[in-house]
């Protein structure tokens, strides 16, 4: 069976639209066993990817290259890095930078002379470079300010890193994008044939995130060698995998999000249909004691942190304290025949960010093959439309699929307050105030919740047995809003919110977004954009093999020299 | 790939030609619309870029105009055979995607003139409906796809310096108050 006839099957009992793409619902995802991050490492390990670092040639300071290996599946890929350094004044975390201390790409096949002079040529000039068809992603990113220098200098006087000083936020460096699909003349992620290993949607950007943060952490131990041959030191065990990959995060995920539906149906779809299996499974002591694993490991990590919330999430402490409670919550749970069904339940009622907490463990149990969720997240956007279609139909789907619209007021001066725009600085996605700036033609047409209750009312106006060829000759600006409604994107295709409402919290869209990448450590900072990391506690590349498990994820903060002495 | 021509992906021709379109007076719905048909006929007969930027060339507000004309192709034909005329003609680039649409409702198709390219002027079209239905072959969509499309570079830049007038100025947002990051 399909994805959609799944979603649609009435036998299978999934959590309603309207929670599950509700803003705050969206807003409280955390990463699961199905985000990106994860099924990369599963399938690498799996399949028995050969990952090696084939050239490390940097100056004391960082500068120089970096290029790895990938021999996965009888396809080769290379992730050349150009490192530098900048003045601390041009970091930004916005997409308008013109320097960075570190840019990248992943390309397939053999790394030829002439590859290499080309790569050298046009990828640190990031978005001004012209790339072409052997290039699947470029990124780009800066080092921790913070962190990098005192990490290289720790290292190179045979110490370890001091947990308070660099414990908090996680990474090294920071990525800032993550391009591919044809952007800038790389291959299309439609370009992957079936049997390709990065066959599954952002596999590749994964891939090349995964090696970024290889990047900084050879980064950092091959300068602390230069620096120091005789005392430096690797990073011990746990620094070896705290580390993640830092990543800030602006308005851009708002218009893929809105325009995307085929593919936020799917993500959310396979979560979905995981949940439901979970829930109906019967309690078995392996089950529950890998479940009490899961909800161990996560309480360790939140609590081996300490913050206060920010707003709009909770932050470690809080997060902490709610783990014990569904700790004691499921173990109060011993006489339910379906256990994971009652703990979901109980979470329904301790809002939303328990609750999609509560998801991501209970996901843990879930054993959909990994070759099933690839290829329910392979969407076919290229439907055609069906010109046979009356306005008569469209008013049925309408009630059927949109009768949503209904509840957000799309009639209020708030709710077309923003459109939205790019900006000439590197394309950056902004919104823009309409009141103040007319939009001319240059609105990016996200605004679908406002087009859909246009068109509703001009469906109500024409006759029901028009064609909607016809109709559209009529009204041919309804067309956006009319492919909606004919492609069948899904239950889950859409967020139930008007990204123009004055109200509008970009954030839920983004940290939904970042969760099914496998995201975490969310910090907003603003209502329009957010830091975090990911790939924390991940094996590093020389560390894989069939045996690697796939619970490295919420990884505890390391301890001092000090307490581990006490502890050992 | 010669030094006249660039390597592009699908989504960029996409991309730019709902930009441009854009920027040339065409509502949002109008402008995807014809992005989809420029990319289609480009990839699959060459010639679609060059023919939109015949047509602005020519006149810088008939887009719209003659994204309507050729309307009448997107429903399915309520009789068996059908003429349809344009005068004046129209780029063949502009009904390619159509008329490859209806040969899977089982039309077959003829130009006049006939129509190698998407630049070529299209006057009339002749649909004729069979009993079976005709599935286009996908394999030069594929091979945009894996190994991107070579255009000429000329057209190239000239569809990238209009598509830029879409973008905003920054200085603009910054003044209007519009959010950033820091």
């Amino acid at each position: 069976m399909g994805l959609l006839d799944l979603l649609y099957d009435p036998d299978i009992s999934l959590r309603s639209p309207e929670k599950v793409m509700d803003p705050a619902t969206l807003g409280s995802a955390r990463l699961t066993r199905l985000s990106f991050s994860r099924s990369m490492i599963r399938r690498a390990a799996l399949k028995n990817w050969k990952l090696k670092r084939t050239l490390i040639d940097l100056d004391e300071s960082g500068r120089g290259q970096i290029i790895y290996r990938i021999d996965a599946e009888g396809h080769i890929f290379h992730f050349v890095a150009f490192t530098n350094t900048i003045d601390e004044s041009l970091h930004t975390d916005r997409v308008i930078a013109d320097a960075w201390e570190i840019t990248a790409a992943l390309i397939e096949g053999e790394l030829d002379q002439e590859s290499l002079d080309f790569l050298t040529m046009e990828v640190p000039k990031q978005e001004e470079g012209r790339l072409d068809s052997r290039v699947l992603v470029l990124t780009r990113g800066n080092r921790s300010v913070r962190f990098y220098e005192y990490l290289v200098d720790q290292l190179a006087s045979g110490s370890q890193p001091e947990p308070s000083l660099v414990g908090d936020a996680g990474y090294i460096m920071r990525s800032t994008a993550f391009y591919g699909n044809g952007k800038f003349g790389m291959r299309s992620f439609l370009g992957y044939e079936s049997n390709h290993p990065l066959f599954a949607p952002y596999r590749a950007q994964f891939l090349a995130a995964w090696l970024f943060r290889e990047t900084s952490y050879d980064s950092v131990e091959y300068c602390a060698q230069i620096r120091n041959p005789e005392k430096a030191v690797s990073f011990d065990k746990e620094w070896n995998h705290f580390f993640g990959l830092g990543n800030s995060t602006g308005l851009g995920l708002v218009p893929w999000a809105m325009k995307h539906p085929e593919e936020v149906n799917a993500w959310v779809g396979v979560r979905e249909l995981a949940l439901a299996n979970v829930r109906k499974l019967h309690d078995s002591p392996e089950r529950r004691r890998l479940l009490e694993k899961w909800i161990d490991q996560a309480h360790k990590h939140f609590s081996s942190f300490s913050g206060e919330d920010r707003w709009p999430w909770k932050g470690p402490d809080s997060l902490s304290e709610a783990i014990l409670d569904i700790h004691h919550a499921f173990s109060s749970m011993t006489d339910e025949d379906r256990p994971f069904d009652a703990l979901y339940l109980w979470a329904e009622n301790q809002g939303p960010e328990v609750n999609e907490l509560v998801v991501s463990l209970l996901l843990e149990l879930d054993e959909t093959p990994d070759e099933v969720i690839d290829e329910f997240l392979r969407v076919d956007t290229s439907v055609a439309s069906d010109p046979s279609m009356t306005v008569e139909d469209l008013k049925k789907k309408f009630t059927e699929n949109y009768s949503w619209l209904e509840q957000l007021d799309l009639e209020s001066s708030a709710a077309d307050h923003y459109w939205w725009v790019y900006s000439d600085h590197a394309e950056e996605p902004r919104r823009a105030d309409r009141s103040i700036l007319d939009p001319e033609h240059r609105d990016v047409p996200i605004d679908i919740a406002l087009r859909l209750n246009h068109l509703k009312k001009d469906l109500d106006a024409a006759d029901k047995t028009t064609k909607v060829g016809i109709f559209l000759q009529d009204f041919p600006n309804h067309g956006i809003a009319i492919n909606r409604l004919m492609k069948d994107s899904g239950p889950y295709g859409e967020p139930r919110e008007n990204v123009c409402d004055l109200n509008h919290l970009p954030l839920n869209l983004q940290r939904f977004q970042l969760a099914m990448y496998g995201m975490d450590n969310f910090k907003a900072q603003s209502t329009d954009w957010l830091r975090v990391t990911l790939f924390q506690g991940a094996p590093r590349i020389a560390e894989l093999n069939a045996d690697t498990s796939d619970d490295w994820v919420w990884p505890q903060q390391p301890k001092r020299e000090q307490e581990k002495v006490l502890h050992d | 790939m010669t030094s006249k021509e660039i390597s592009v992906a699908p989504r960029e021709i996409h991309d730019l030609i709902q930009r441009a379109s854009r920027v040339k007076g065409c509502e949002a719905s109008v402008a995807e619309r014809i992005a989809s048909k420029i990319t289609f006929c480009e990839i699959n007969y060459g010639g679609g870029i060059n023919s939109w930027l015949q047509l602005v060339a020519d006149d810088e507000n008939c887009l719209t105009e003659t994204f309507k004309s050729v309307q009448v192709l997107d429903s399915i034909p309520s009789k068996d055979s059908l003429d349809f005329s344009w005068n004046p003609s129209i780029p063949f680039a502009f009904i390619a995607q159509s008329l490859n649409a209806l040969q899977s409702y089982g039309f077959t198709w003829e130009c006049n003139p006939e129509a190698p390219t998407g630049d070529v002027q299209i006057e009339c079209v002749c649909l004729n409906k069979l009993d079976s239905e005709k599935i286009a072959s996908n394999n030069k969509m594929n091979k945009a796809f894996s190994e991107g499309l070579q255009v000429d570079k000329d057209d190239w830049e000239n569809l990238v310096g209009i598509s830029s007038r879409f973008l905003l100025s920054e200085k603009i947002l910054d003044d209007a108050d519009s959010a950033v990051y820091e």
